[in-house]
């Protein structure tokens, strides 16, 4: 099992995540160059994006020929290339120059006969799009500064591959003589963006009574806490203490999780103390949990295809990461499940099945659970389906494993859905499938033990 | 003078106290005049201009008190824009403002637009995803611009001390009802089960309560959806904590309810809370009223525990410092004075009576502040239901303990 849980991780992740890192810098060099500027010194390059722009296009476009707008005329996805001798260019993941900025050299040429400086412009575009044919200049701005004469270009194109109603813009910069910055943008149709935004600002609004119910699973399981404590039940200060170190060590990997996240750690460790020990789980439970999580990430991908081919709108590519480094995808996949599991398949049941039963219990938290993270879909309401899902089946793995299976199978889960965001690459590769290696190697040392 | 003659004489003497007390309560005017209002939040639309054919306000989601008056809240179905209106309840002009979704083609000024608003001067263009900014100097012009004017914000709360401290005694409430459990019955899960069911099925139609929630680019059913959730989820919260943290069964101050239903009149009379103006705009109100008394009574009688708890090592002082307690409300709890006294009142009823004695000051509590705040008709004639329906239930409460008592004198005796 823990085999075949690894070759399908490995299938699913696998050349995954986002192209055109390793071409950035030459791709940024060379369009320098065209502008007489030799990159000088090392390149740093990070990747951008913007979720917003990516969506509306697929939304607009549905599947990957939405995505693959998105990473190229669309430029949601762009690599940042700044040089250390100076110079800065931003290429779209499909290797598109999307913006360009040089230093400005000291001798930058004659100023231009100013009723000549549009051709000049138009001709300095043309060598920093490939389809110059499409542009049109709109405006020319003159000003003084720097001791020369520096000459804006507005430009609009047509939609090109864009979608009907987007509009692609230009400008270019020159000084004296010399162009020294470009950059293009896109104006999406609103419907499109406003679609995906506002669902955006509705899942915000929405998110709201979770983290409240959240809030409440959380003081209610402390005052539970408190009366076991009083009386003398057993208590697994190991155990939380542990939970709260690992939750320390993962939000250092990465700061934005960290902030975020900081305020809860304490709480969640006491909260891991404090759960009884039935409903907790052990290392063999979070092993078989992580190749559950293998099964629930096919399944997910496969349901969210099976929605796009019906109609709905369902955004393929994940959420974009605040930060990419190296290891950032293990904090941003196993700090939900480290904080989030426990509390949905552990405290909800520990506290209400004397009232409810354990599958009462276990279920109240598929509601809570479907409006923390889900997709931007249209209809909504697809997206809290897929999402209570998701929910459902960890209800299922928790009650044969334990909030160990839960919290394996949700990391391994989240692991493999974000991994698109992130570069192409085998330290994300690793990352992504890590809680299977971990699963695979607990399941061999228990069998020949 | 027969034995039925005399049976009611010595009724009415028993009562006499309680009605001298309630007319008392009745007659005195409240002191401030600021906090009345005379219309209902739906009743002011009819008053306020339209904003013409080139603009569609949508029907009115959402309503506030702020700054004496009602600032009323409008959206269309599709969410893109949100209007705002403040009506003052003196009359003279409303104030405006539209705040619309970022993405509207509309939120794209032109450089020449832009200079009109920055004056003479460069102004220098940042795209953004479907919006342009202007850099104007050392000012930045949003694409996505309001328009109208500020309108006035409800007072700011004053109640983080007192929030902090209500949620501090419930949770010792409800640690001192698990950790010393006394024998408890079943009527006031019954209770507590049709004020939380009852309000969490009138959840959608309170949602104009949730004003502040609702934004531009969020459209108002999804609003309604998210108020509702979190309406139905604290209420599922409250029910879990009356199963697992019962009051007591046996009520032992019956006698003294009707008091606490004229304390929580008089407070609600003189220091109303100003929220019920909003409350009583609702079309649900009457059922809002009935089922927000249950809970709220009962989470009163829970906080009065977690009260009692604390002040349980002070021993023979405890009524001290529960009287301290209440003269330092009736002094300066402003806002907090009402909700203060009922659990101060309840915590005087000790473990047994706490969650009765906080429904009646509850009780009380809003009808005082209805009457006193609310001018118009009908919350005049509910406000005058609720006392008359209060008052009488209180005195058959009253007269029922005093048989009680002269049959359990009668019992000993024997």
């Amino acid at each position: 099992m823990s085999v075949a849980a690894l070759g399908a991780a490995a299938w699913l992740v696998v050349g995954q995540g986002r192209r055109g890192g390793l071409e950035a810098e030459l791709r940024a060099r060379q369009a320098l160059a065209d502008v007489g500027h030799g990159a000088v010194g090392a390149a740093e390059v990070t990747a951008e994006g913007e979720n917003e722009r990516a969506w509306a296009l697929e939304r607009a476009r549905p599947g990957r020929t939405g995505q693959a707008l998105a990473a190229g005329e669309g430029g949601a996805y762009r690599w940042r290339v700044v040089f250390q001798g100076g110079g800065e260019v931003h290429v779209s993941d499909a290797g598109l120059l999307w913006s360009l900025r040089r230093p400005l050299p000291t001798a930058p040429g004659p100023d231009l006969y100013r009723p000549r400086s549009g051709a000049f412009l138009t001709a300095a575009l043309a060598r920093l799009v490939p389809d110059p044919e499409s542009w049109r200049l709109e405006d020319v701005q003159t000003w003084e500064e720097e001791g020369c004469t520096w000459y804006r270009g507005w430009f609009v194109g047509d939609a090109g591959g864009l979608p009907r109603g987007w509009r692609r813009e230009a400008e270019v910069e020159v000084a004296g003589s010399t162009t020294i910055a470009f950059s293009r943008h896109v104006q999406p149709l609103g419907i499109d963006v406003g679609v995906v935004e506002g669902r955006l600002e509705e899942l915000a609004i929405l998110r709201l009574p979770a983290l409240a119910g959240v809030g409440l699973i959380v003081v209610a399981m402390l005052v539970t806490g408190v009366g076991a404590v009083v009386k003398h039940r057993p208590v697994a200060w190991v155990l939380g203490g542990s939970w709260a170190l690992a939750l320390v060590g993962l939000a250092a990997m990465s700061p934005d999780v960290a902030t975020r996240w900081g305020g809860g750690i304490l709480a969640i460790g006491a909260v891991m103390a404090l759960l009884p020990a039935e409903l907790r789980g052990g290392w063999i439970d979070g092993a078989t949990g992580a190749a559950a999580g293998v099964a629930l990430a096919a399944t997910a991908l496969g349901a969210r295809l099976l929605a796009l081919g019906a109609g709905a709108f369902v955004p393929l590519t994940p959420a974009l990461p605040e930060h990419v480094s190296a290891w950032a995808l293990l904090p941003q996949a196993w700090m939900p499940a480290l904080i989030e599991e426990p509390i949905l398949r552990g405290v909800l049941p520990a506290i209400a099945r004397p009232v409810l039963g354990w599958w009462g219990a276990a279920l109240l938290s598929v509601p809570v659970g479907a409006l923390l993270h889900p997709l931007p879909t249209v209809p909504l309401a697809v997206g809290l389906l897929l999402e209570g899902a998701i929910q459902l089946a960890l209800v299922v793995v928790a009650r044969h494993g334990g909030v160990a299976a839960a919290v394996a199978a949700r990391g391994v889960l989240e692991s493999i859905l974000r991994r698109p965001a992130y570069p192409l690459g085998w330290p994300w590769d690793a990352a992504a499938i890590l809680g299977v290696i971990g699963g695979a190697v607990c399941l061999v040392a228990w069998r020949k033990r | 003078m027969s034995g039925r003659v005399a049976e009611a004489v010595a009724a009415l003497r028993r009562l006499g106290p309680l009605g001298l007390a309630a007319a008392l309560v009745l007659l005195v005017r409240p002191m401030d005049r600021r906090l009345e209002v005379a219309r209902p939040a739906p009743r002011v639309v009819s008053a306020v201009p339209s904003l013409g054919d080139s603009l569609e306000r949508g029907p009115l989601r959402g309503w506030q008190r702020a700054a004496e008056g009602w600032l009323l809240r409008f959206q269309p179905d599709h969410g893109a824009w949100l209007v705002g209106l403040w009506v003052a309840d003196a009359g003279g002009p409303s104030t405006m403002r539209i705040e619309v979704a970022s993405w509207l083609p509309g939120a794209r000024l032109s450089g020449k637009a832009a200079a009109s608003w920055g004056g003479a001067g460069p102004t220098v263009p940042e795209e953004r995803l479907a919006r342009r900014d202007w850099m104007l100097g050392g000012q930045t012009l949003v694409g996505a611009l309001p328009a109208g004017g500020p309108l006035p914000r409800s007072e700011p709360s004053p109640l983080g001390l007192g929030n902090a401290l209500l949620a501090g005694l419930l949770l010792v409430g409800a640690l001192a009802r698990r950790l010393e459990p006394e024998p408890a019955g079943l009527v006031w899960i019954g209770l507590m089960a049709v004020g939380c069911v009852g309000l969490a099925v009138l959840a959608p139609s309170l949602a104009p309560l949730g004003g502040r929630l609702y934004a531009p680019e969020v459209r108002p059913a999804v609003t309604v959806l998210a108020w509702s959730a979190g309406v139905v989820m604290l209420l599922g919260a409250v029910l879990f904590a009356a199963v697992t943290c019962q009051p007591s069964r046996s009520p032992t101050s019956l006698k003294l309810l009707p008091w606490g239903f004229l304390l929580g009149l008089a407070v609600g009379r003189h220091e109303p809370v100003v929220w019920i103006a909003e409350l009583a705009s609702l079309p649900v109100a009457l059922p809002t009223f009935v089922a927000l008394a249950l809970v709220a009574g009962w989470l009163a009688g829970l906080a009065a525990d977690g009260l009692g708890a604390l002040l349980a090592p002070l021993g023979r002082l405890r009524s001290a410092a529960l009287i301290a307690c209440a003269l330092l409300l009736i002094g300066g709890g402003g806002p907090w004075a009402g909700p203060g006294l009922a659990v101060v009142a309840a915590a005087a009823s000790g473990r047994a009576g706490s969650s009765w004695m906080g429904l009646a000051a509850v009780a009380g509590l809003l009808t005082g502040s209805l009457a006193s705040v609310c001018l118009w008709p009908a919350s005049q004639w509910l406000a005058g239901a609720m006392t008359v329906v209060g008052m009488a239930v209180g005195l058959v409460i009253r007269l029922r303990a005093a048989g009680f008592d002269r049959a359990e004198r009668v019992q000993s005796s024997g």
